[in-house]
């Protein structure tokens, strides 16, 4: 395992929870990273949604994710276009496939840009930006 | 049955395309809506139907007010972003057919590169709003970000490659060599040039993203009958329709669903489009278009284009044939409409020979128009 950490922009944009998402950003402070249960039907949904696709309903539970996933696609961002970017490229978003079924854009911290790979295996890892906002980041756990 | 030919896009207009217009995007929009009545032989007093994008800064009552319309009957402007054109059309014509609106002109005024560039962040971004929340704090800032996390996915999936992306620009540029409005008209592309450009959000190279273009279109609808006013072949409206983005595969554009619904509405079949024009503000698009919506099968999409069928002329579908988003302008599909309208009465720089049926995806599968050659 390389000693690789990635440094998140300063000034990266972050969440602004409203009515539908406080709860869930309130959790992951606790350091639960909570997915939306249908009551329902049992659908599973990230990022929460207001009413349930599958059947309808507005009656959902939370579950706590178990934290494990693959790396299902990702992008490098090479050109700061974004002001708060500047300096800080390139670096790696991904979408990580959880292993209860929905996917979830993060970062994973403890890889460079180029060691990433569709399939390989990752773990959540909490990051607290600031008392008020924890993100649900991820590393790759190696094989061994 | 839809409209089916019932109306027709009289008349086309656009001004110069630059990176600085000197002007509003008001004036652009009225100066190319001016040329497009011209075009089409119709009075300005005669339009009663004014349709925009929503992403357009000129409101219709203020256009109204500059050509001195007496009594707007139909108006409004679809949301989403750069990729409503084929609705505006389908619901242009829709007016028109039911009888609501006479002639309905839909314009785009846009300073894209001096004014507001879409390819900011700062621009485009929520701020971590809403939905953004779960992706913005992540890196994904701009619309390319997502485009380029579906694409490499999708390249995992089907093989597709960034050279065959790099073929789509490099065919659209040597449509641009022959288009003298376009931006690129004095500058040749070669595969390495793509290959060797910088990476912008990887998998994206910098000239698989479109232009930012300062400029005006606008294209004048009415019925095939009023149209028949001006001289020569027509741009008659076979097939228009509108698409969306709910409930399909993370690796497939909304073509998957909208493409059976066009082709009937149609009552043809892909193989008898000959020529095509395909919103490509990222390359990689143009190839998972030909495969969404028919033209090939999945996954055969970069070796299509890599083998030259998509250029003119000996290609078996030109696609892009002014040069596109990506070596013209980038007008948010109108220019690939205006382009399509070309091909149709036989006036593109790139002809098409023969043309009667011309194809126009206006992005991502969320929206088709199918324009057949009257006489």
């Amino acid at each position: 395992m390389s000693d690789y950490l990635w440094v998140r922009p300063v000034n990266l944009t972050l969440p602004d929870p409203d009515e539908n998402s406080v709860e869930f950003w309130e959790e992951l402070k606790q350091g639960r990273l909570l997915l939306q249960v249908c009551g329902v039907c049992t659908q599973t949904n990230y990022p929460p949604m207001v009413m349930c696709s599958g059947c309808g309903g507005f009656d959902f539970q939370w579950r706590e994710a178990e934290g494990g996933g693959v790396l299902y696609s990702y992008v490098v961002t090479h050109q700061p276009i974004h002001p708060s970017l500047v300096d800080y490229t390139p670096f790696l978003t991904a979408l990580i496939e959880l292993d209860e079924g929905p996917r979830i854009t993060s970062n994973i911290i403890n890889i460079p840009p180029e060691q990433a790979e569709i399939g390989m295996r990752v773990k959540l890892e909490l990051f607290q930006v600031n008392p008020q906002i924890t993100l649900p980041l991820f590393v790759h756990e190696s094989e061994s | 049955m839809a409209f089916m030919n019932a109306v027709t896009i009289a008349g086309v207009g656009e001004t110069e395309y630059s990176k600085n217009s000197g002007r509003s995007e008001l004036q652009l929009s009225l100066e190319a809506i001016s040329r497009a009545l011209e075009d089409a032989g119709i009075d300005r007093k005669e339009v009663d139907g004014l349709l925009r994008w929503s992403v357009d800064t000129s409101p219709e009552a203020t256009v109204a007010a500059n050509m001195g319309i007496q009594d707007l009957a139909w108006f409004g402007e679809i949301s989403q972003a750069g990729n409503v054109g084929a609705a505006l059309v389908a619901n242009g014509a829709a007016a028109i057919y039911a009888g609501l609106a006479n002639v309905v002109v839909i314009y785009r005024g846009v300073n894209g590169r001096s004014g507001r560039r879409y390819g900011r962040g700062d621009v485009t971004g929520r701020s971590g709003r809403g939905s953004a929340a779960y992706s913005e704090p992540f890196g994904l800032l701009t619309p390319q970000h997502g485009l380029a996390m579906m694409a490499r996915r999708r390249m995992f999936e089907t093989g597709a490659t960034s050279a065959q992306f790099g073929m789509v620009a490099v065919t659209e540029r040597g449509h641009a060599n022959r288009n003298p409005r376009a931006t690129f008209y004095d500058t040749p592309l070669t595969l390495e040039d793509h290959q060797n450009s910088r990476l912008i959000v990887d998998p994206f190279h910098l000239f698989d993203c479109c232009l930012e273009t300062d400029g005006g279109g606008a294209i004048v609808l009415t019925s095939t009958d009023r149209a028949k006013a001006r001289p020569g072949p027509s741009a008659m409206i076979r097939a228009a329709a509108q698409g969306g983005y709910s409930s399909h595969g993370f690796t497939d554009t909304a073509a998957v669903a909208l493409s059976p619904r066009l082709w009937k509405q149609a009552k043809l079949d892909p193989s008898e489009i000959n020529v095509a024009q395909i919103y490509d503000h990222f390359a990689p698009f143009v190839v998972f278009a030909l495969e969404d919506y028919g033209f090939v099968l999945r996954g055969e999409g970069g070796e299509f284009v890599s083998s030259g069928e998509i250029t003119w002329e000996n290609g078996s579908l030109p696609v892009n044939t002014s040069g596109g988003h990506l070596s013209e302008a980038y007008m948010q599909g109108m220019n690939q409409l205006i382009e399509s309208v070309r091909q149709t009465r036989g006036e593109s720089t790139s002809q098409v020979r023969d043309a009667q049926f011309s194809f126009v995806d206006t992005g991502i599968g969320t929206g088709a128009v199918i324009l057949e050659r009257g006489e």
